[in-house]
This record gives structure tokens, sequence and C-alpha cells, in this order.
């Protein structure tokens, strides 16, 4: 799937991550969270396997994680890439 | 009544917050009412469904009712609703702006669909109705008959209200009659009766009167939107403990009765009818579930064999 | 042909037939056929009276196939005025009487209930015009669409 134009999920609420997605050539994903040090790689693997099973091999992920347990971090990037399709 | 089940309170939780939807394990409520409806902003309608299944896909062992207030079945919003979530098996599905037959019907006919392209047992998934305009109090006759799916009928006040275009009050006079007419539909079919919410979760006594008003009118429970009110709620349904000695020495008469040979039982002087005993074994069912008692209910033995 | 089918048929006997109180409509009428050697026919009208009339109406919203889980049936006691009886009789591919009727009843308050007829029981009397048709391949299968038994029409290729 190809990221053609910039969108956005979740929210700052607490147990919520915000996720910001764009167009990019290669795929970044950058994560700032409360709780970054215990958690960035996993939030990072999580991130990972949704991208992986939607077949997106490029775009920037900007993620602002604020505490979000795995079904919630899957459910907005779904969310993100959803709206990404959407015309 | 098929399947005693207790629905005392049944919490409304947000679809889109993450926070609130973990808690869910932990609230002492009777049943949760996962919201996709009105505390989701249209903008939000697409994050909350996928919010809600993935969270419904990863809470496996549930230790309440789980139902999902989708969007009125007006909108395509409402059935995208159903799509997403329904493959996560809820227990069921609170429809609102059930003004008519026909729209539970509909309601009916889709589950069905989704329950034999899932591979699941026909009539798995409950509907329970919003009565929520004097369209729907007027139809809540038919309305309670229209389904085999149907646990029960819910009042709601706030839209009840604004179709009347007159205002919600504390005392709730202006809901009598929508509230009884409520609990007649839904007990003519043997189904619940599910009172309206009390917004106000700062005024705890002003709750309690209104739960008191309603226990009195025949509602089986209330939904809520605040936790805090949950305590209340129970201890208004909760049987007092006189009610409980009563009833068990109701049943332990017509123990005796039976072992006697002699059709009626008698209690302090008094005949013990059939809608004595009805009462008695519904306080004591109600004590059960509460933990307050645990005694051999033997339907046959209360009621007899043919 | 766009859409429908057809063929012309002529009309055969006609018959008043009486049915006996207590006795199935249905299984009297294809009894009646089975005697008169009739293989296809249409009511042309039918007055009497019924009890435990059992028939269906599709829920609303409902997809086809019509199966189960998406019709209402229905059990009236009765005793009802019979109103109305319509539709025909077709062989089923094995040859037997197959019927598709449609029933009105009327309920003493003047209310009239009704649709797709399982079977009735004759209260006090029944009635029942029929017309013998005459025609060839036309028969009744099990539609997998429609979930409902219905008559199919051959293509001859006379014009």
């Amino acid at each position: 799937m190809e990221i053609t134009r910039k969108v956005q999920a979740g929210t700052l609420q607490s147990s919520d991550l915000m996720i910001f997605l764009e167009p990019a050539d290669a795929l970044v994903i950058e994560i700032e969270s409360t709780v970054k040090a215990q958690f960035e790689h996993l939030i990072r693997a999580r991130i990972e396997a949704v991208l992986e099973r939607h077949g997106v091999r490029a775009g920037r992920v900007r993620i602002t994680d604020r505490g979000a347990l795995d079904y919630a971090i899957e459910a907005r990037m779904e969310t993100a890439l959803k709206r990404a399709k959407e015309a | 009544m098929n399947g005693f089940r207790l629905r005392r309170t049944l919490l409304y939780v947000p679809g889109n917050m993450p926070s609130m939807l973990q808690n869910i394990p932990i609230f002492q409520c009777d049943g949760v009412m996962i919201d996709l409806e009105d505390a989701v902003p249209l903008s939000e309608k697409d994050a909350a469904r996928i919010l809600v299944r993935s969270f419904l896909e990863n809470y496996r062992e549930r230790n309440k009712e789980l139902l999902v207030r989708i969007n009125p079945l007006d909108s395509p919003r409402g059935f995208d609703d159903l799509k997403e979530v329904l493959p996560a098996l809820p227990d069921g599905i609170r429809l609102p702006k059930a003004d008519t037959p026909e729209i539970v019907e509909t309601l009916d006919t889709l589950l069905t669909e989704y329950e034999e392209e899932l591979g699941l047992e026909l009539g798995r998934f409950s509907i329970l109705p919003s009565i929520e305009s004097a369209e729907g109090i007027i139809n809540c006759v038919k309305i309670a008959r229209s389904s085999p799916r149907l646990i029960g009928l819910a009042f709601g006040a706030e839209d009840f209200t604004a179709s009347l275009e007159i205002e919600r009050t504390k005392t709730g006079e202006e809901l009598f009659h929508a509230r009884t007419r409520v609990v007649w539909a839904a007990k003519a079919v043997g189904i619940q009766a599910i009172d309206t919410i009390f917004a106000d979760a700062g005024d705890m006594e002003g709750l309690r009167r209104e739960t008191e008003l309603i226990k009195k009118l025949g509602l089986t429970g209330k939904s809520l939107v605040n936790p805090r009110q949950i305590e209340v709620i129970h201890e208004v349904f909760a049987p007092k403990q006189e009610e409980i000695d009563y009833a068990l020495q109701v049943i332990e008469a017509i123990g005796k009765a039976r072992e006697m040979g002699t059709g009626v039982a008698s209690l302090g002087g008094k005949m013990v009818d059939a809608p004595v005993v009805k009462r008695a074994l519904r306080v004591l069912k109600t004590a059960q579930a509460h933990g307050m008692v645990d005694v051999e209910l033997d339907e046959e033995v209360i009621y007899g064999k043919e | 042909m766009e859409g429908f089918w057809y063929k012309e048929w002529s009309q055969g006997r006609r018959f008043v037939i009486k049915l006996e109180p207590g006795q199935s409509l249905c299984s009297r009428l294809s009894a009646f056929c089975e005697a008169a050697d009739v293989h296809n026919a249409v009511i042309v009208s039918a007055v009497g009276s019924m009890q435990n009339v059992r028939f269906r109406g599709i829920k609303t919203g409902a997809k086809r196939p019509i199966t189960p889980p998406r019709m209402h049936v229905h059990e009236v006691r009765g005793p009802l005025e019979l109103v109305g009886l319509e539709g025909n009789l077709f062989p089923d591919e094995s040859g037997r009487i197959d019927h598709h009727l449609h029933i009105m009843v009327g309920k003493s308050s003047g209310e009239i209930v009704g649709g797709h007829l399982f079977d009735a029981e004759v209260f006090a009397t029944c009635e029942i015009m029929l017309t013998e048709v005459l025609v060839e391949g036309v028969e009744r299968h099990a539609s997998v669409s429609g979930g409902v038994p219905t008559i199919f029409i051959e293509e001859d290729s006379s014009p």
C-alpha cells in the first residue's frame, strides 16, 4: 500500500497515542513516549507488524505515545492507514 | 425467564477512550455498553469502531455482559459499526432510536447474516433497543415482540424529552407514563426493562430516589454514565434482609406442604398462593445473584409436578 | 426475453370443491388433485372459515434466500373467516402436486391477517372454486436463491 497523503489518528489522552503519517521515500518511524525507555522497541515492533500486514514499504510515521497498550497501538495505526487510503 | 441475568447497572463506556475501555474488567457493574454513538464525535467514528474491535479481540475472558451501542441504522455508520465489531463477538447490540418494530427486525436479520457468515449459533447476538422518542413509546409494545433476540427494552429519557420538547427534571413526573408503558411492554413478553441515565453524577440522593421509584414501577435496571453511581443502584436493587427471610419462610412452607401432600401452604395464618411463591423465588434468585444467600432452589418442589 | 418467462395455458375442467370441517386445507387440495387427476390448477375463489392457520411473513431487511431466521411464522388459532386464498398448484420434479398458496383470514375485529400459507384447518366449511390449467413444461422446483419453491417455465421452441 502506498502512503499518498498526510493523515493522523488517535488522541493525546492517557493510555492512547497520536500517529502522524505522511508520504516519504523510505520507511521512517519516530517514537516519542512517556515510557520511551522501557517500551520504545515494543511500540516500534507493534507498528512495524501493522505496516507489514498492510504492505507499507515507505512513509514517515511520527508517534506521540501516552502509555498505549498493544490493542490501541494497532487500532490507531490501522485507522491512520485507512484514512490514508481514503480518496 | 430464560436464564435469570442481573442487569441492574449497564455502564456506558466511550468507544474512543482507551483509558476507559481498559477499565471495563474492573468496573463492578453487571454490564457494559461500549458507545460508538453519542460519546464519539463524527470525525472519530471510524477510529472508535476499529479501537473497540481491537479491544474486544484482546479481551477474551469477560466477567460481565458486553454490549456495543452502534450508530442508528438510518445512516451507513450503524452498518459500518456492525461490520467492524461483530467479528470480535460482543454479547449484543444496543440499538439507538428503536422507534419501530421494522428497524429492530432489520437489525435482527442483519445479525442472522453475520452469524451465518461467522459460523456462529443463530440467535447468539442479543438486542437491547433504546425506546427514546414519542414514536418509540407508542410502538414499544410491538417492538418488544419484534425479535426473539431482545433481552429487554431500554428507556432513553434524554432523547425522549427532546422529542417532546420538554425539560428532563430530577423528579421525573414527565417520564412517568413512558416508563410504565415500557415496563408493561417488556413484562408482557417476559423481557427486562432498563431505565434511563441519571445525568448528575454528583447528586447521589437524587439518583437513589429515582432508582427507588423505577424499582417500584418494575424496571429491573438502569443505564449509567459514571462508575460512581454503580454502588447506589446495586444497594437499591438488592433485596432487603427481611424480604429474604420472608422468602425463605415461603419456600420452607411450600416444602412442608408438599411433604404433607396438601396442595396449599400457609404462613402465619395466610395462604401462600402462586404470586407469593413467584415473588419469593425472584427475591431469592436476586439475593443469590447478590451473593447474599446460598439456597437450593428446586423449582419442581416449589411449583410441584404435573 | 428480459427478466420474464411466460407460457400460454388453456382452461381445463372447472371444479367446485367442499372441504370437511377439521381437514387440512393443503392436504385435501392435494388429495383432490389426485382423485380428479388434475396436474396443474389455479384457485379461482375460496370462502369458509379456518382455524390453526399457520403462515409466514418476511422480516424487514431480509435478503434472499428466505430461510427460517428471516421469516416470522404466525399461528393463529382462530376460528377466522377465510377471506381469500390466492395461488396455484403445479407438480414438483417428482410429479407430486405442489401448491403455492397465500391466505387472507379475518379476525372477529375485522382485522385481516395473512401471508405465505403453510397450512390451515377447516373450521365450519370451505368452498373452493378451482380451474384446471392445461399446460406442458411448467414445474415447481426448489429455488436455491429465492429460498422458496418457485415455478419454472421451460422455453418451448414454438413461438
